[in-house]
């Protein structure tokens, strides 16, 4: 593998790129170019970081490199017909010698590939889309494949979507092959496509405009070409941990779907079920093949009487896991990359209801049953909204299997603060939540605060700090996670973010303080250059009710992001 | 996972990059289609239907990308609510549209209550917004269309100093129109 002309490729388009800016008077809306109807667009990241005192897998010292990452998105939309193409690119500079450089070239490998192709056309009320297709249905719990974000969580099914909107009736359907970002900002290694055949269908009738009522459908194939061990799947009660010679093959998920809105008291409303049916294989040529069920009921109310809103959430989830290294009751995979690094990725979304910034994960791998109530008051003299929220969940494992009376519960209040006519904006909260749940026991407090503010001009100032205790008083272990931040803003042309993290959580990587500092600088419409340094705590990371674990960095990272 | 193609793709990047530079189209000229986006239909909160082919070059329209988990999106909310409540009357129409994933869309709707906004949401359930508009799918993330269809802002981010220019744009955008 030689790395050198790689690099010197990739930094040179970087710099290319930055002095084709510098020299091309660009007007400030460009677009690449029109040709009749037809808008041609562009769209290229170039993300360059360096990474400090990587650690070797088995522990025995660190090494630096770099990590090179093109998006290249190009796009033509007509009024009849959208086309897209996004090639990813990776390059990976490190260590030429030693240990370390064995080291290097185990875990990194280069790729170029194409990570997505679409196309798109309208017709009379049919949307039919080929290539890479997002798409959920009804609560997401059947199916659910959406972006999250381009650099590592953006899973497409490479295949066909049909879509009918009628005034009263919608019907979706689709089906593909799982595609993932396969060098993304997470695992910052090559990850394959699991390539699983998905499919999907759903039907919406809406008799009237406040009802709708939907039936949804959808089918999980697991891939069988994996250049991966085959994962011995546990399927049997929580209490026998011996995984048996299985592995799932398919997985299937049906259910209807209710949405009300406008109710006159009750004000939205919205219930879905979900029964699954999931087949195991065996590895063994004596065993026969076996079959589970499980099912899964959500329910949300959301209203509001004058200066009061309520959101109600319930859950009972039977047999569903968010997550699994077996693969079990699990609408997802875990796909694994060469070197052996792993992870997980959802073809579906289980509503998780904690905290609206869902920072710590409430799914476990057990039956559940549980709801959240949050209530907002306006107090309209001071502008302000005050908030409380409430959510608890059981263990709902019954018969032979149950295990005791476990439970999770957060509370949380706060006061959101705007002042419309300065443009402040500012928010406090703090909760508690307790865990006991099988085999995890959590105490935890919290306490956050930020507030953004104008200063003269285009001048803003953000500043920002967030606070968790954790207490798990069977491991004997107390610390806390802090963090900070500061963010000057010079509009729309610069700003600046300080940040400090301070850990006294257990482990190698997570425990210390880590200061960064990242500057923006804008030039055009929608580009931006993008630099940071420091240190950054890894760990887990929610947003968006999906948690993920990052790895803790060090180093300087780039990302120029050119939009046309 | 070659070399080999690694090059060759960097070479389609920079060959790209030279064409845009090379390129330097700017304005589209009189249109008011923009593409597929106008027969793009979305679901209100109230369950309505919110077409863009009912506003697209016909209205100064801004289009916002947001969630409820994104803490600028948020501070940028008030600001849409200004520009409605002064403008709303006089051809300016937005459209702000929720990323949110189904298991915190619960949440749009409250937020936009509490805070009393009054102009149009929705959320893209099934990206299709995102692929038209935000291939990138950042947070927040703004557009503004001309009354004749012209996208001539794109804009990552907000901060609070934000909000002169784009008023100001706003403004001469929909000045023409008052004439």
């Amino acid at each position: 593998m030689n790395r050198i002309p790689l690099t010197a490729t990739l930094l040179s388009a970087s710099a290319a790129a930055l002095l084709l800016l510098l020299v091309s008077p660009l007007p400030a809306h460009a677009q690449l170019f029109s040709a009749g109807e037809v808008d041609f667009t562009l769209t290229e990241s170039l993300y360059v970081d360096w990474h400090r005192n990587q650690a070797y897998d088995n522990g025995a010292g660190t090494y630096d490199y770099f990590d090179l990452k093109s998006r290249l998105n190009l796009g033509a939309d007509a009024p009849w017909l959208q086309v897209g193409l996004r090639l990813d690119a990776a390059g990976f500079l490190g260590p030429d010698s030693g240990a370390s450089a064995d080291a290097f070239d185990e875990d990194f490998d280069h790729d170029v590939t194409v990570e997505k192709i679409f196309l798109r056309s309208r017709l009379w009320k049919l949307t039919l889309e080929a290539g890479d297709v997002y798409g959920c249905l009804g609560k997401g719990i059947a199916l659910c494949i959406k972006k999250v974000d381009e650099l590592s969580t953006d899973t497409t099914l490479r295949g066909l979507k049909v879509s009918l909107q009628q005034p009263m009736v919608g019907v979706t359907l689709l089906g593909g092959l799982a595609n993932v970002v396969n060098v993304g900002d997470k695992v910052e290694e090559f990850l394959p496509d699991p390539n699983d055949l998905l499919a999907g269908a759903e039907v919406r009738v809406t008799p009237v405009s406040s009802l709708r009522l939907s039936a949804h459908g959808s089918f999980l194939q697991d891939a069988r070409d994996l250049s991966v061990p085959d994962v011995p799947a546990l399927i049997h009660a929580p209490q026998e941990q011996e995984p048996v010679s299985y592995r799932r093959s398919s997985l299937a998920i049906v259910g209807p779907g209710l949405a009300v809105n406008n109710l006159p008291i009750l004000g939205s409303l919205f219930a879905e079920y979900d029964a699954m049916l999931e087949t195991f294989e065996p590895l063994a040529d004596e065993e026969t093949p076996e079959s589970f069920v499980g099912q899964a009921v959500y329910g949300s109310i959301t209203t509001g009487v004058d200066i009061v809103h309520l959101l109600l959430e319930a859950k009972w989830y039977d047999s569903r896991l968010p997550e699994s290294e077996s693969q079990t009751n699990f609408m997802g995979t875990k796909v694994t990359g060469p070197s052996g690094v792993s992870d997980f990725v959802y073809y579906g979304v289980l509503p998780p209801i904690d905290d609206e910034h869902l920072f710590v994960r409430n799914d476990r791998p057990y039956d559940v049953a549980g709801g959240r109530l949050r209530v907002d008051v306006e107090v309209s003299p001071l502008s302000g909204v005050a908030y409380a929220s409430y959510a608890h969940f059981v263990d709902a494992t019954t018969g032979d299997e149950a295990m005791g009376d476990y439970f999770v519960r957060h509370g949380i209040a706060g006061w959101e603060q705007r002042i419309d006519s300065l443009s402040i904006s500012g928010n406090l909260a703090g909760g508690y939540r307790q865990e006991d749940f099988h085999f995890t026991r959590e105490n935890m407090w919290h306490l956050g605060a930020d507030v953004q503010f104008p200063l003269i001009g285009s001048h803003s100032l953000q500043l920002q700090g967030r606070m968790e205790n954790y207490d798990r008083p069977n491991e004997g272990t107390e610390y806390i996670i802090a963090q900070a931040s500061t963010t000057y803003a010079f509009a729309p042309w610069l700003a600046l973010v300080f940040n400090y993290e301070h850990s006294d959580q257990p482990g190698p990587n997570e425990k210390g303080d880590f200061y960064s500092g990242e500057a923006v600088f804008r030039f055009l419409s929608g580009s931006y250059f993008k630099l940071f340094g420091g240190s950054s705590r890894g760990g887990l990371k929610c947003a968006g009710g999906m948690c993920r674990t990052f790895p803790p960095f060090e180093g300087v990272k780039g990302e120029l992001t050119l939009r046309f | 996972m070659n070399l080999g193609r690694s090059i060759v793709a960097l070479s389609v990047l920079a060959l790209g990059l030279f064409g845009c530079s090379a390129a330097q189209v700017s304005g589209t000229g009189d249109r008011s289609d923009a593409g597929m986006l106008s027969g793009l239909t979305l679901t209100d909160l109230k369950g309505g239907t919110l077409s863009f082919g009912d506003h697209l070059g016909k209205d100064v329209l801004i289009v916002s990308f947001w969630a409820t988990f994104c803490k600028p999106c948020k501070s940028e909310m008030p600001f849409l609510q200004k520009l409605h409540e002064a403008y709303g009357d006089k051809g300016l129409k937005i459209i702000s549209i929720s990323l949110d994933p189904p298991d915190t869309e619960d949440q749009v709707s409250p937020l936009i209550e509490r805070n009393r906004y009054t102009f149009s949401v929705a959320i893209d359930r099934q990206s299709e917004a995102t692929q038209l508009l935000n291939t990138k799918g950042v947070l927040p993330y703004l557009l503004i269309f001309d009354s004749k269809g012209n996208l001539v802002k794109k804009k990552d981010g907000f901060t609070v100093g934000d909000q002169p220019e784009l008023e100001s744009l706003v403004k001469g955008l929909l000045e023409p129109q008052a004439q």
